[in-house]
C-alpha cells in the first residue's frame, strides 16, 4: 500500500551496464509491468527495488520513505520468484509462516493468516505437504500465498507465471489480476511475455539494453508504439516495417514504399520528413484476390490459421509480410493476393533513429 | 547474488587456509631448507644425489613406481570392468555401493591385517585354498619371499581400491548420454567396436581422475606396506614414505629424509597438475 | 547363448562379490573363534561363536585408552574441520572476494600433498616444543589434512542451493545471518552430515601421523592395534582379529549412511561437467 519511485536509478555489474539511469513512479495499488527481452534488465529493476541488489546511482522510494541504503528485510515487500523459491525443508505451513515469524507476530495471528491465505488460494488441504509433493500450479500458489500472507508494501513478481503450462498461465493470468485488485497492493511485475503484460497490468514500461523505452498504458504502447523497436517488440505477429518516400502529389501527400514504388499510401501527417519508416499491424492490412491500384502484389507463403482468424505470410517486393485477417475463404498457398493497408492505422517512425513521427 | 561483501567472504575463508598454512605449508618449506642441510652445514643436493644415486642397496623409489605402477593399472582394468559389467544393473548397483565399498573404507591396517593373515604360509587360508583346488605348490611364503612380497602387497592394494575405481567409473557412466550407444546399436557396431571407439573416448575423463587419484595415494602408501611386511623382505617392499620414516626415526637422518619427502612431493606433482589444472577449470573459474 | 551369457555375468558378479567381501567376512568369523579354531587347518567353518575375543583384547595392554584417544581425536577434528568447512564453503560458494580463485587453487591442491612430507620438519619442532605425543596436536594435524576437501565438500552442497531461496528470505524478512541459519543451513544439512561423516572416517583411519607423532599418552587404536600385531611373540589371530573388527565396524557403518554421497565426497563430481 505504497507507491514506487525511482529516481536516476542505474545499474552496472563491473563493465556491463545492466540498467541505465532511469526515473518513473508507480502510483498506489497500481499493476505496473516491466517488459521486455531477456537481458533487457527488467529482472535488475526488481530485484533493485527488493534491496537485492545495491544501485550503481540514484534513490527509490517507498511511499515516502528512501530506501535505496535499507536491506532487504526492512523494506517490507514480498517477491514472487520464477522458480518460486519456496524452502524445501518446510511444509506449505511453515513456509506461509516464515515471514510472518520474521516479524514476530503473536502465534494466533500467524495461524489466522495462514488460515485466511489459504482459503483464498485453495491451500488448504495442501498445507502439511513439503514444496516438492506439490505439483507447479500448487508450488506457484504457495509462492503467492507467502507473498500476500504478510500483507506488504508491494509486491514484486519476476515472472512468476513462465514456469506454468499454457493453460495453467491464462487461467493464473486472471485470477492474479483479480487478486491484486481485491487487495489492492502495489505490484511491480516483470515478464518477457507481452500477451501477459497487455492483459494484466495498469501500466507498462517496456525495457531494452537497460532503458525503458515507453511507459504507458497497455492500450497507448500498442496504439502509439513511441518507436519502431516497441511497435515491432509488441503485437503477435510483429508489426510490418518498409522504408518509405514522402512526396507531394497534387495537394495530398503521398508515401511510397522503396521496395515496391507502386504501394501507395495517403500520409496521416501534413508534413513528414522525405524518407521514413512506415509501420502497419498484421490485423491492418486486408487482403484481396483481384488486382487493386495502390495494391501490394504477393504470392502467399504459408497460412497458418489459429482458430478465430489466420496469419498468412505474403511474399513480396517489399519483404515477407504479416497479415492477421478472419478471412472466410483463405488464401491458397503460392496464390496471388494483393494488400492494401487500413486507412488512419499506419504508424509512422523516423528512418534514422526510430522515434515516432505524427500523433 | 549481490554477496559483494568483500571482507565477509574472506573472512569466512581465512580460517581454513590459516590452518593449512600453519600445518602443512609452512613445515613443507621447512622440510624443503631441511633437505639442503646435514647436522647444521649446507650440503647442497647430497641427500637428492644419494637417494637417486642408489649408493645404499636400496631402491625406494625403484620400488615405489613399481608399487603404484602395478596398483594402479590393475585396480583400474578390475574397476573398469565391474563397473561396465554393472552399468544398467540398478539393483545390482544398489548392493554394490552399499556392501562393496567396505575394503575402500575400512582402516588401512585393518584390510592389511586381514590379508597378512590370510597370506600366512603355515595356517592362512589362501595357501589353504591352492592346496584344496590341487595347486602343486606347496607352501607359498607370500610374505616372506623377497621375490613375492611386493606382488602379494600390491594384491592387497589392488582389494582396498578397486570399489574406488568402480564407484567413479559407475558415476561417470551414469552421466553418460544414451544416445551414442543407440546410435552405434543401430549402426550395427559390434559390443568390442562400441567399447573401444564410444564408451573408452566418453569415459576418458573419469578414468583420468581415477587414475590420478590411484597415483596420488599409491605414491605415498604407508600404513598397508607396514603392516604387512615394515618394507621387507630385504627391502623389497621398501618404498619412499619409509625411506622418509626410517632414516629420520632410527638415524635422526633429518636432511636425508626431508629430500625424500620433497621428491615424494615433485613426483605426485608432476603426476597430478593435469588433473589439477581441469579441475580448477571447471569447478572454480567457471564461476 | 543369452542364457549362457546371463549365467556368466552372474558368476562374474559372485566373483567379485567373494573378492571385494571374503576378507572382511573372514576376519569377522575369525574374531569369533576360539584360538584353537582361528589356527586350524583346514579351516573351521562351523564352530560356536563366542564374543569372549572382544571383551579379551579390550584389557590387553593400552587398547582401551587407544580407542577412547581416537574417539577423542576422531570428533574433535570433525568437529573443527566443520567449522571451517561450512565457512569457507559458504564463502567460496557465495561471496566474491580478493584472492578467492588463488585461494581456492590452493586448496585444491594440498588435497594432493603426500603427508609424509612434513613429518620431518613437524618431527623436529614437536621434539623442540614438547608438543610430541600430544592429542591436541594430532587433531590439528588430522584437521588441517581434511580440510581442504571438506572445504570443497560443502561448496558443492551450497551451490546446490539455489540463491534465489536465500534471497526469498532476505525478502522475507531475515538478516543474511538469519536466512542462513533459517534456511541455507537446514537445506545442506544433509552435506554438513556426510562431510562430517567423512573427515571421521578418515581421522578414525588414519594411521602414518598417529604412528610417527605419538608414543604413549596420545596413541591411536589404529597405532596400537599395529604394534600388537607387529610384536612378534604369541600371534593371537583371534584376539586382533576382534581389535581389528572394532576398527572397522564404525567405519562401515557411517559410511553405509553416507554411501550415497561417495562419488561426491570424494570431489569428483567437479570433473563430470
Amino acid at each position: 500500500m505504497a507507491s514506487i519511485r525511482l529516481e536516476g536509478v542505474s545499474k552496472a555489474f563491473g563493465a556491463v551496464q545492466a540498467l541505465r539511469p532511469t526515473s518513473l513512479e508507480v502510483s498506489d495499488a497500481e499493476f505496473f509491468t516491466f517488459l521486455g527481452p531477456s537481458g533487457c534488465g527488467k529482472t535488475t529493476l526488481l530485484r533493485l527495488v527488493a534491496g537485492l541488489e545495491e544501485p550503481t546511482s540514484g534513490e527509490i522510494y517507498i511511499g515516502e520513505r528512501c530506501v535505496t541504503r535499507l536491506k532487504p528485510k526492512d523494506r517490507d515487500l514480498a517477491m514472487v520468484f520464477q522458480n518460486y523459491a519456496l524452502y524445501p525443508h518446510m511444509t506449505v505451513r511453515e513456509n506461509l509462516a516464515f515471514p510472518l515469524e520474521a516479524k514476530h507476530l503473536p502465534r494466533g495471528e500467524i495461524q489466522a493468516r495462514i488460515e485466511e491465505v489459504a482459503r483464498r488460494l485453495e491451500l488448504a488441504g495442501l498445507l502439511d505437504r513439503r514444496p516438492r509433493q506439490l505439483s507447479g500450479g500448487q508450488q506457484q500458489r504457495v509462492a503467492l500465498g507467502r507473498a500476500i500472507v504478510r500483507n506488504p508494501r508491494a509486491f514484486l513478481m519476476d515472472e512468476p507465471l513462465s514456469n506454468l503450462d499454457a493453460k495453467l498461465r491464462i487461467q493464473m493470468r486472471g485470477e492474479l489480476k483479480r487478486l491484486q485488485k481485491d487487495l489492492g497492493i502495489t505490484t511491480l511485475y516483470v515478464t518477457h511475455d507481452q500477451e501477459e503484460a497487455m492483459t494484466m497490468s495498469d501500466r507498462i514500461a517496456v525495457l531494452r539494453e537497460g532503458a525503458v523505452q515507453q511507459c504507458g498504458s497497455p492500450e497507448e504502447i500498442y496504439r502509439r508504439p513511441r518507436n519502431r523497436w516497441v511497435g515491432e517488440f509488441v503485437g503477435t505477429p510483429p508489426m510490418n516495417v518498409f522504408e518509405a518516400t514522402a512526396e507531394r502529389r497534387g495537394g495530398a501527400v503521398v508515401l511510397r514504399a522503396i521496395a515496391a514504388p507502386s504501394v501507395r499510401f495517403p500520409s496521416p501527417i501534413p508534413e513528414p520528413p522525405e524518407k521514413l519508416l512506415v509501420g502497419i499491424r498484421p490485423e491492418h492490412i486486408l487482403i484481396h484476390r483481384a488486382p487493386l491500384p495502390d495494391a501490394l502484389p504477393g504470392r502467399v507463403h504459408v497460412v497458418e490459421p489459429v482458430g478465430d482468424c489466420s496469419i498468412i505470410a505474403i511474399r513480396t517486393d517489399a519483404g515477407l509480410v504479416n497479415v492477421k485477417a478472419a478471412v472466410e475463404e483463405l488464401p491458397e498457398m503460392d496464390e496471388v493476393v494483393y494488400l492494401t493497408a487500413l486507412a488512419g492505422k499506419l504508424h509512422l517512425f523516423a528512418r534514422e533513429t526510430g522515434e515516432r513521427i505524427g500523433p | 547474488m549481490g554477496f559483494q561483501d568483500r571482507g565477509v567472504g574472506a573472512a569466512l575463508v581465512a580460517p581454513a587456509l590459516l590452518l593449512l598454512a600453519v600445518m602443512l605449508l609452512l613445515p613443507q618449506a621447512h622440510a624443503l631448507v631441511l633437505s639442503l642441510f646435514e647436522e647444521g652445514r649446507f650440503v647442497g643436493l647430497k641427500h637428492y644425489r644419494a637417494l637417486f644415486a642408489g649408493a645404499d642397496p636400496v631402491r625406494p623409489i625403484g620400488n615405489t613406481l613399481a608399487f603404484t605402477a602395478a596398483s594402479v593399472s590393475t585396480s583400474l582394468i578390475l574397476g573398469f570392468g565391474i563397473a561396465v559389467l554393472l552399468d544398467r544393473r540398478r539393483r545390482a548397483q544398489r548392493l554394490v555401493r552399499s556392501l562393496a565399498i567396505a575394503p575402500f573404507v575400512i582402516p588401512p591396517i585393518v584390510g592389511a591385517f586381514s590379508w597378512k593373515m590370510m597370506l600366512d604360509p603355515n595356517f592362512g587360508v589362501l595357501n589353504y585354498f591352492l592346496t584344496f583346488l590341487g595347486v602343486p605348490m606347496g607352501r607359498i611364503e607370500w610374505l616372506s619371499d623377497p621375490r613375492l612380497a611386493m606382488a602379494s602387497v600390491v594384491l592387497t592394494d589392488v582389494w582396498m581400491n578397486t570399489p574406488f575405481v568402480m564407484l567413479v567409473v559407475l558415476a561417470g557412466l551414469q552421466a553418460l548420454p544414451r544416445s551414442p550407444f543407440e546410435a552405434a546399436a543401430i549402426d550395427g557396431a559390434s559390443g568390442w567396436l562400441v567399447l573401444r571407439r564410444v564408451l573408452l573416448p566418453l569415459l576418458a575423463p573419469s578414468l583420468l581422475v581415477a587414475a590420478i587419484f590411484r597415483t596420488v595415494f599409491a605414491l605415498r602408501e604407508f600404513a598397508t606396506i607396514w603392516v604387512m611386511t615394515q618394507g621387507g623382505p630385504v627391502n623389497a617392499t621398501y618404498v619412499l614414505s619409509m625411506d622418509v620414516y626410517r632414516p629420520l626415526f632410527l638415524y635422526a637422518r633429518e636432511g636425508y629424509s626431508a629430500a625424500v619427502g620433497f621428491v615424494m612431493l615433485v613426483l605426485t606433482f608432476t603426476l597430478t597438475l593435469p588433473l589439477m589444472v581441469r579441475l580448477y577449470r571447471v569447478s572454480i573459474a567457471r564461476a | 547363448m543369452t542364457v549362457a551369457r546371463a549365467a556368466g555375468g552372474h558368476l562374474l558378479y559372485l566373483l567379485f562379490f567373494v573378492w571385494t567381501l571374503f576378507p572382511i567376512v573372514w576376519l569377522l568369523l575369525t574374531s569369533l573363534k576360539t584360538r584353537l579354531d582361528a589356527f586350524s587347518i583346514p579351516p573351521v567353518w562351523l564352530f560356536v561363536p563366542t564374543l569372549k575375543n572382544y571383551g579379551q583384547i579390550l584389557w590387553i595392554s593400552e587398547v582401551a585408552r587407544a580407542f577412547v584417544n581416537s574417539l577423542v581425536v576422531s570428533a574433535t577434528s570433525t568437529l573443527l574441520v566443520l567449522l571451517l568447512a561450512v565457512m569457507g564453503g559458504y564463502a567460496y560458494s557465495r561471496f566474491e572476494f580478493p584472492g578467492k580463485r588463488a585461494s581456492a587453487f590452493v586448496l585444491l591442491v594440498t588435497r594432493m600433498f603426500p603427508p609424509v612430507v612434513i613429518v620431518p620438519s613437524m618431527f623436529r619442532l614437536l621434539r623442540a616444543t614438547g608438543l610430541y605425543d600430544s592429542l591436541g596436536l594430532l587433531t590439528l594435524l588430522y584437521a588441517s589434512f581434511t580440510v581442504s576437501f571438506s572445504v570443497w565438500m560443502m561448496k558443492a552442497f551450497f551451490d546446490e542451493i539455489p540463491c534465489h531461496i536465500e534471497e526469498a528470505a532476505l525478502v522475507d524478512g531475515y538478516s543474511r545471518p538469519g536466512a542462513f541459519w533459517r534456511v541455507t543451513l537446514p537445506i545442506a544439512a544433509p552435506g554438513v552430515v556426510a562431510t562430517a561423516i567423512f573427515t571421521f572416517v578418515l581421522a578414525w583411519n588414519e594411521f602414518l601421523f598417529a604412528f610417527m607423532f605419538t608414543s604413549q599418552r596420545a596413541k591411536t587404536a589404529p597405532v596400537e592395534f599395529v604394534g600388537i600385531i607387529l610384536r612378534e611373540t604369541g600371534v593371537e589371530w583371534h584376539l586382533m582379529a576382534a581389535g581389528a573388527c572394532l576398527l572397522m565396524l564404525p567405519t562401515l557403518a557411517l559410511s553405509w549412511v553416507i554411501h550415497r554421497y561417495f562419488v561426491r565426497g570424494l570431489g569428483l563430481g567437479a570433473v563430470k561437467g
